[in-house]
């Protein structure tokens, strides 16, 4: 526990000014207006293949919600 | 476990946890080697130019959204696989799931190279150079043969 919070005493400071000068420059350059459309963007690809990947995972059971009534009673 | 009959085997949920699989993959392969050791470009390096340590350092947070959500695309084609081979009328193909993991990534490079490299320009393949074009075609057509590849493998063993 002593041999822990030695570490983080020796660590932590030295990750919070790693970038002393250029971190609220950084911050103000990620946290604009156009945050929320830049995280869209961002995830908009991963977002089409998810959606994807989901609608193959449950195929049969779609198939059976979008079947016409005749259709599935013959299952 | 005894094994379902032929005619009732059903190899979507297999295909589905492979595409996942590919597509996280895929997305981590882009983002280690064209991102990270080959710095061709960044996720928003076509709209912000990571020409001073700030603007680097803004480009480095939104690929680091890009890896997480690429981890989670990752995540879920795990639980899939798993939940898909505890089913008994789900074939242990690993042809089909190898098929599935090449449609995956195939699906990530078309899919993300239409819509950031051409529709959004959000970024290019390699941005340091003033003809973008032949480097996305070229990450557009190495998409391609994986997902002619990947439909190929899953087709065949359709018809095992």
């Amino acid at each position: 526990m002593r041999l822990l919070s030695c570490l983080l005493s020796c660590l932590l400071p030295s990750l919070a000014t790693a970038c002393p000068w250029c971190r609220p420059r950084v911050q103000a350059g990620i946290y604009t207006p156009a945050y929320s459309a830049n995280l869209l963007l961002v995830l908009l690809p991963v977002a089409v293949l998810l959606a994807l990947g989901v609608g193959v995972f449950y195929w049969d059971k779609l198939q059976l919600y979008f079947a016409p009534a005749h259709a599935v009673r013959s299952y | 476990m005894q094994s379902a009959p032929t005619s009732r085997l059903h190899r979507t949920p297999l295909v589905a946890a492979g595409i996942l699989l590919g597509a996280g993959l895929g997305g981590f392969v882009d983002g280690i080697v064209l991102h990270q050791i080959l710095q061709w470009h960044n996720m928003l390096s076509g709209q912000l130019p990571p020409d001073t340590l700030v603007r680097a350092k803004v480009n480095m947070y939104w690929d680091g959204l890009f890896h997480a959500a690429v981890w989670v695309l990752t995540v879920v084609g795990l639980a899939m696989l798993w939940a898909a081979s505890g089913r008994p009328d789900v074939p242990h193909s690993g042809r089909t799931l190898l098929g599935g993991l090449l449609l995956g990534w195939g699906l990530f490079n078309v899919i993300e190279g239409v819509i950031d490299h051409e529709l959004l320009g959000l970024h290019h393949v390699y941005e340091y150079t003033p003809n973008h074009l032949p480097a996305d075609l070229g990450f557009l057509a190495f998409g391609l043969g994986l997902l002619l590849a990947g439909a190929a493998l899953v087709r065949a063993e359709r018809r095992h």
